[in-house]
């Protein structure tokens, strides 16, 4: 188990560091000087050069890198261009929501998918995995801000169910925590929903390839050569060989399912730093989007590094140091 | 499995037929009618899908929208596949030391959110439809490029390939001839599926106003116009909706389709990687 974290910290490090110079070169790609964008416009030209000067600009490239990164790792990623506000304390405050929406889809989304997709692989090509397979795809297909829009004017506008925006209702300021989470739940629906719908294809597919190719192995026939009941069979010999794959392919979804779920923070107005992101396009706030991509990266790569620790204990060959394909 | 088939067929081939002659006839897509201003009116018979805000005929603009989403498809996968081809050929041909630094560099990149990196990319640039194909294509290679990586690498160690090296033909050919053509059928797949990415992520940029700019029609921004409307007018967001949906499922139902037919053994193999 231990050198399978130590593998991932070698493959992770570099993989961080290389994120970190993607958002260093978007920053330096973005248009306009960011030191006339702080300062007051009556400040004169020489007076300008020396900030410049004092700040660090005229270093070479790599050397910028470098104190840009240590600062970064102190936690300074600069200020709003907008607000003013410290970028870092910006982002941190919007995280919460982030991660609440993101583990609630995630968490949402493997509760349907799993046994979706055991059932599409242990009735394939019947009626059943036919029609599932088609609305899943339908998911997958439906541009998931379009959707979001759709369900806000259905359940919102039209039948006044769900609220149609925002993370918690202010009045509700001094309730109890249990008060304050049903309403956060009840604000959350709507795009928990719309972010689900978007993901349950993917996974239902992979898993149901999954079960049909674990169901035709030798050792499955020959359990049921032996009289195990069905569901014995399944779920005590085959669910620990079909959830493998399913945890891979969780990681690789990682990035769309964070990069589509800022999107709906956006329509649905959720706190998220996903509306702060989509905001800063707006405003043309090139730290906060460089902050945004840096953060939101780290949660893939962790999420990532998750995955492969869940893999390597639910899979003993790959603890006991054979790698996997 | 066929009806799925034949339904994309038929839609896709109806709607790129439409798309292509709808050029060729006196229609104007950007026409507005001064009587109509903020009035959208319903679906009628003078106007099938209704009109918008600014009373220009809702069907004519979904038509124009199409030959954008489809270009936009088609460019975009094009340059994805060109580069993810290059790289992952090359690295899986060479090998060795290479190979790990190309890998490492697409977990790199893969764990970009890339739909925000797209958004980021465009809000430096102009906004313009050639560069959301640029951009959508530049920035979605990565997944073609593991796919025919792990082929090349496969591929490379058949009797075969063995077979070519003992007549003496060189490498370059045996990679070429012999090695690329059977990358073919996966990235046939990968390419139907990333047009419907790209379709995906076009409409999501002119939503929000960094791809496709007025007064061009795209289905993207024809519903950012809807958004003021819809409560009023339902039909100005309901049917670009619906066409998008309906133009990714298919050439989602085709990839999947395809990857059937081309691979029958892939009913029993392992998932495809995209």
């Amino acid at each position: 188990m231990l050198h399978v974290l130590y593998k991932r910290f070698l493959v992770v490090v570099p993989m961080l560091l290389g994120v970190t110079l993607i958002s260093f070169f978007i920053m330096k790609a973005a248009p306009g000087d960011p030191v006339s964008m702080y300062m007051d416009p009556s400040v004169s030209l020489e007076d300008m050069q020396q900030i410049r000067e004092n700040l660090g600009f005229d270093l070479p490239v790599y050397k910028q890198y470098v104190l840009w990164l240590k600062e970064l790792c102190l936690g300074n990623l600069g200020y709003s261009y907008v607000t003013g506000k410290p970028v870092f304390q910006a982002i941190v405050e919007r995280l919460p929501a982030t991660l609440l929406l993101s583990i609630s889809s995630l968490v949402v989304i493997l509760l349907i998918t799993f046994p979706l997709g055991l059932i599409c692989g242990y009735k394939k090509d019947t009626l059943v995995d036919d029609s599932i397979t088609v609305f899943s795809f339908l998911g997958l297909s439906i541009p998931s801000f379009w959707l979001g829009l759709m369900f806000i004017l259905l359940f919102s506008l039209t039948l006044d169910l769900f609220p149609t925006s925002g993370f918690m209702d202010p009045l509700l300021y001094d309730a109890s925590i249990f008060q304050k989470a049903m309403n956060i739940g009840y604000h959350m629906f709507l795009p928990l929903l719309t972010i689900v719908v978007g993901g349950i294809a993917g996974l239902t597919r992979y898993n149901r390839f999954g079960v049909i190719k674990i169901l035709a192995q030798d050792y499955i026939v020959a359990a049921r050569a032996r009289g195990i009941s069905e569901f014995r069979l399944l779920f005590k010999h085959a669910l620990k060989n079909i959830m493998l794959p399913i945890i891979t392919i969780l990681g690789l979804d990682l990035p769309s399912l964070i990069g589509g779920s800022y999107i709906i923070e956006y329509i649905f107005s959720w706190p998220g730093m996903g509306q702060l992101g989509v905001q800063a396009v707006f405003q043309r706030d090139y730290p906060i989007l460089m902050a945004t991509i840096l953060f939101s990266s780290f949660l893939i790569i962790i999420g990532n590094m998750i995955a492969d620790i869940c893999y390597a204990y639910v899979d003993p060959r790959i603890s006991r140091g054979k790698e996997r394909v | 499995m066929t009806g799925k088939v034949w339904f994309s067929f038929i839609y896709l081939g109806g709607l790129t037929v439409l798309a292509l002659l709808v050029p060729f006839f006196n229609f104007d897509p950007t026409q507005i009618d001064e009587s109509l201003i903020g009035r959208p009116q319903a679906p009628s018979f003078a106007h099938w899908f209704g009109t918008d805000e600014l009373g220009r005929d809702i069907l004519l603009r979904s038509i124009y929208g199409s030959r954008i989403s489809l270009m936009v498809g088609f460019v975009s996968v094009g340059i994805s596949i060109c580069i993810g081809v290059i790289v992952g050929v090359l690295s899986g041909f060479i090998g060795g030391r290479v190979d790990f630094l190309v890998m490492r560099v697409l977990d790199t990149l893969m764990a970009l959110p890339t739909l925000f990196l797209i958004l980021i990319i465009q809000v430096m640039l102009e906004p313009s439809i050639f560069n959301v194909m640029v951009v959508i294509g530049v920035t979605s290679w990565m997944g073609v490029a593991r796919l025919v990586r792990a082929e090349v690498l496969s591929m490379k160690e058949r009797v075969f390939v063995t077979a070519c090296r003992a007549r003496g033909i060189v490498e370059r050919k045996i990679l070429f001839k012999h090695i690329v053509p059977h990358t073919l059928n996966p990235i046939i797949v990968a390419a139907m599926l990333g047009m419907g990415g790209a379709i995906l992520i076009e409409s999501v940029l002119s939503f929000l106003g960094l791809g496709v700019q007025p007064p061009h029609a795209s289905w993207g921004n024809m519903l950012e116009n809807s958004l003021g409307y819809l409560r009023d007018a339902p039909w100005m967001a309901l049917i670009p909706g619906v066409l998008i949906t309906l133009t990714v499922l298919s050439l989602n139902f085709l990839g999947d389709g395809l990857w059937l037919l081309l691979d029958p053994k892939a009913r029993e193999r392992d998932v495809i990687h995209t």
